[in-house]
């Protein structure tokens, strides 16, 4: 029997996303399903709950979510309702909503009413990175601990909340060394490969998960058929993309991808968690102050370009090292968080002297064919 | 004796029945060509004829519809969704949800006991979702529209269109018929389409045990078939969808007689 | 060297023989659902007309909605950059094009002779020439005619509606009222003026505005349009051929960038025959 591994084991996981969690919850290892990149995994890993990313599904029909949202909300977050009302998620033990956006904090609510997670925690995120918001953040931190530990039946102690850090950031650092590959021309590792990937190790425990990893770096190091070279190296800034059938789009079109700065991507593994006296300090101030999701205000600055600059020189930095010559900005429609910043964030690209596609896309499937003339009429204009 | 005559003058049909009290008497149904006014007295004259009887004999008319304000003669009318509700619950009295495929649009209506509407959503921005397209597919297809249902239940692989714009999906199916798709496919993925965008309509007015299904959309079987598979459950259909509007206006006009006098 | 350029639209198939700088010949003609064989036949009237053979073309560029759809072409580029180039070389201050074609409606943003930013509606009808196709069948009239009944108007209708077929609705209505066919068509006008207007808008209207495709051969959609915008528009001599013409400048400058040696590998092994994936029995 072979072993699949790599990249192939990577879209295994991608395909069955459930598959892993089930079959560990049928040796006795508790679930936590949980929203957007801002509840600590650390929290979760350390009572011994393997933390799954809770995503919706782009070819599934919306036909249930809309007796409980309404239409105008952000299509993500309708779709995760959607999956979840029809069962997908009924073997959680534990539901962790969070108030990463408005949706997020709808679904939380919804979520509790009617599909009954044995254990089910609203994390209250604030709004801002101001000291007393840290310190606000980390006091709730600390009750989504005590309500996890009353299911796991055990304490979780700072020892053991300190290691778990320490896993999660050797999962960062290799997702950061994966990253690194694609500074090369042509990239390692496709936009859709690395999809896969993020999405794969969303899934699994994260010890698996670096195992997975470093195979996967073993293994594009030394391929010799990669991604062809193409004339566009873009970023993809905004709306998370969890289907590879809207990356392959892209690429299909002249367009490699080489980096992102979206929820299922670098935002969710970028930084990482300070290994401070206190634990909770490090978790706080990293899931608070260091995720870069706009979704946080940060204090404006004298000049717009400096404002700017205080919230977005990460993203200079992103297109410096990658080598980008084009950002697509893709937003799901209703998407309040990124819809939003769309004219600043452009205005801020425009600036590096770069083309920027726009797409306000439906979170569907059957709505992705169409986009292809205008990704194409994209690469075209790309030097 | 108290007859009663209910006229629902739709954008596409002309519908008219003639009551005695709670019992229908004839009914008349022809498309209206343009003219409402027209289409009004047509379909008037028809039914008063199928009955034997004579204009002068009705003690009152209740209209509704697009067209009922064209109507010259002395009238009460009524909204649509009123009408409908009234008219639904006279004929199934179970039923507490009703969906109406009309030509463009299509209303899904939350009904009382008593036949009173209790929620309803229309689509009133954008035609998705309505019965034009079926008219419209069997044109392009060269399919007579009562056929559409028979084959649309025999298609194993419904297309999946793009687009819910009426309009466009005209153009996606000429498409998918040069790429060689079977016409069953082809209709049955607009009834798939057209069953979704429905039941996230019912869904906003919550789903009850007892639904039906009126207006030209419930004499598709294939619709019907579809939207059945999507909700879940068995849809009721009148045994003449086009004139449950009719009746209703027929009754609400009769009942605010009795108000006002 | 002569180049050519195919633009099969939703509606409309446009070809462009150029050689050099000068236009060999040009036809136009209505897509119909077979795009292979349309493509196949459109190319040999060209051809016709330009009096060339099918041998002598150095390069095509196929763009367009069935872009994909020409066998014989030796490149495929899409209609957004392909209108940008036709426009420039016909007006070379354009900042926008507004393309209203039949199954969509176009912004693009040029600056310096490259696309700076564009917007797309093509997910429904409304603000496309699918809308004026419909309401004109609706009233009975022919669609190059609506434009300049729609001006004879003083007093526009009002149209709530710009879904195509509620618009047809309220069109009955209006008719049913008594309202003047001039009145009605000055309305619809307005209403698909003022929604292309909000559409295009989001990439900031700036001068020298062309406007091309079939709307831009609607004088009132025209006149309507250069009302909310505030100033006049341009026009090609033929607004429908911008796309086959942008296409048949990226050929040729496609062959001159590869060089004659290199011409060899871009260049696809072609013929000239009817391919078709249409049951030809109905």
């Amino acid at each position: 029997m072979t072993v699949i591994k790599g990249l192939a084991r990577a879209e295994q996981i991608y395909q069955d996303r459930e598959k892993r969690a089930k079959e560990l919850k049928a040796e006795g290892k508790k679930i936590a399903g949980y929203l957007c990149c801002y509840p600590p995994l650390e929290i979760m890993t350390s009572l011994g709950y393997m933390p799954i990313r809770i995503m919706g599904e782009m070819d599934e029909p919306l036909t249930e979510a809309d007796t409980y949202l309404p239409t105008v909300m952000c299509a993500f977050y309708r779709s995760v309702l959607d999956v979840a009302m029809k069962g997908r998620y009924d073997y959680l033990d534990a539901f962790i909503g969070a108030h990463a956006c408005d949706g997020a904090e709808r679904v939380s609510y919804v979520w509790r009413s009617y599909l009954k997670s044995p254990c089910s925690f609203y994390l209250d995120i604030p709004h801002t990175n101001h000291a007393a918001a840290i310190e606000f953040f980390k006091k709730q931190l600390f009750y989504l601990k005590e309500e996890l530990e009353k299911t796991a039946g055990k304490k979780a102690t700072a020892a053991m909340i300190k290691e778990a850090v320490t896993l999660h950031n050797k999962q960062r650092s290799l997702v950061r060394q994966l990253y690194e590959l694609n500074k090369q021309d042509p990239p390692l590792v496709s936009g859709s490969e690395m999809l896969q990937v993020m999405i794969a190790i969303m899934c699994i425990p994260p010890e698996e998960g670096n195992v997975l990893l470093e195979e996967v770096i073993e293994e594009v190091k030394g391929r010799a058929e990669g991604p062809k070279k193409k004339k566009g190296r873009i970023l993809i800034w905004g709306s998370l993309i969890d289907n590879i059938a809207f990356t392959k789009l892209i690429e299909d079109c002249g367009l490699n991808i080489v980096i992102d700065d979206t929820a299922i991507g670098t935002r969710s593994f970028w930084i990482d968690v300070d290994e401070t006296e206190d634990p909770f300090d490090g978790l706080a101030i990293r899931y608070l102050d260091k995720i870069v999701c706009p979704r946080t205000f940060r204090d404006t600055k004298n000049t717009r370009m400096e404002d700017l600059d205080n919230r977005f020189s990460y993203l200079k930095k992103m297109i410096k090292d990658w080598n980008v010559n084009g950002v697509y900005m893709n937003i799901i429609r209703n998407c309040d968080i990124h819809g939003y910043e769309i004219s600043e964030v452009r205005d801020y690209f425009e600036e590096m002297g770069l083309p920027v596609l726009v797409i306000e896309q439906d979170y569907s499937t059957t709505a992705l064919e169409p986009l292809r003339t205008r990704f194409q009429a994209f690469a075209e204009s790309i030097n | 004796m108290f007859y009663k005559a209910g006229l629902d003058i739709g954008s596409v049909m002309a519908k008219a029945v003639i009551m005695d009290n709670d019992k229908v008497l004839s009914y008349s149904i022809m498309p209206n060509r343009g003219s409402f006014y027209n289409a009004a007295n047509n379909v008037l004259k028809e039914a008063l004829e199928k009955a034997g009887l004579t204009y002068d004999k009705l003690n009152i008319i209740g209209t509704t519809g697009l067209g009922a304000s064209f109507i010259t003669y002395p009238h009460i009318k009524n909204t649509e969704v009123a009408c409908q509700s009234r008219g639904m619950n006279y004929l199934l009295p179970s039923v507490r949800i009703v969906i109406e495929v009309g030509d463009q649009s299509t209303r899904v209506i939350k009904v009382t006991e008593k036949g009173r509407v209790a929620d309803c959503v229309i689509n009133d921005r954008c035609a998705a979702g309505s019965g034009r397209i079926l008219l419209i597919i069997s044109k392009v297809l060269r399919v007579n529209i009562n056929d559409l249902g028979n084959f649309s239940i025999t298609s194993t692989n419904p297309v999946r269109f793009s687009t819910s714009c009426s309009v466009f999906a005209e153009t996606e199916a000429i498409s998918r018929i040069a790429e060689g798709i079977k016409k069953e496919d082809i209709i049955a993925g607009l009834h798939q389409s057209m069953a979704i965008k429905i039941y996230s309509m019912i869904q906003k007015v919550k789903i009850e045990e007892k639904c039906a299904i009126t207006g030209g959309g419930a004499k598709d079987l294939g619709l019907v078939k579809m939207l059945q598979k999507i909700i879940g459950k068995d849809l009721l259909v009148p045994d003449e969808p086009f004139i449950s509007g009719a009746i209703g206006a027929a009754l609400m006009a009769a009942e605010k007689e009795v108000v006002f006098t | 060297m002569i180049f050519a350029g195919i633009d099969i639209g939703s509606t409309i198939t446009k070809v462009v023989i150029k050689q050099e700088e000068e236009i060999r010949a040009i036809i136009i003609q209505p897509t119909g659902a077979e795009h292979r064989r349309l493509a196949h036949e459109v190319i040999k009237k060209a051809l016709n007309n330009a009096d060339v053979t099918f041998d002598q073309i150095d390069f095509i560029v196929a763009t367009g909605y069935g872009r994909i759809n020409v066998p014989f072409a030796d490149a495929q580029v899409s209609e957004i950059t392909c209108h940008m180039r036709g426009v420039s070389w016909l007006f070379p201050n354009v900042r926008t094009v507004i393309d209203i074609g039949g199954q969509d409606c176009k912004g693009i943003k040029v600056v310096n002779g490259k696309i700076r930013n564009f917007i797309m509606n093509d997910k429904c009808a409304a603000g496309t020439g699918r809308f004026l196709e419909v309401i004109s069948e609706t009233l009975g009239l022919k669609l190059e005619d609506i434009g300049e009944i729609s001006l004879r108007s003083n007093d526009p209708a009002g149209i709530s509606k710009t879904c195509t077929i509620f618009a047809e609705q309220e069109i009955l209505l209006r008719l049913s009222e008594g309202v003047s066919i001039e009145d009605i068509l000055a309305g619809l006008h307005k209403a698909l003026a003022g929604r292309i207007y909000s559409m295009v808008g989001k990439i900031k209207i700036e001068k020298d505005v062309v406007i091309t495709g079939g709307g831009a051969k609607n004088i009132g959609l025209c006149k309507y349009l250069e009302k909310r915008i505030g100033f006049s528009m341009l026009t090609p001599p033929e607004p429908l051929i911008t796309g086959a013409l942008g296409a048949s400048i990226i050929a040729q400058e496609m062959v001159t960038k590869a060089g004659e040696e290199k011409l060899a590998h871009i260049k696809k092994e072609r013929k000239l025959e009817a391919v078709t994936f249409f049951d030809e029995a109905d």
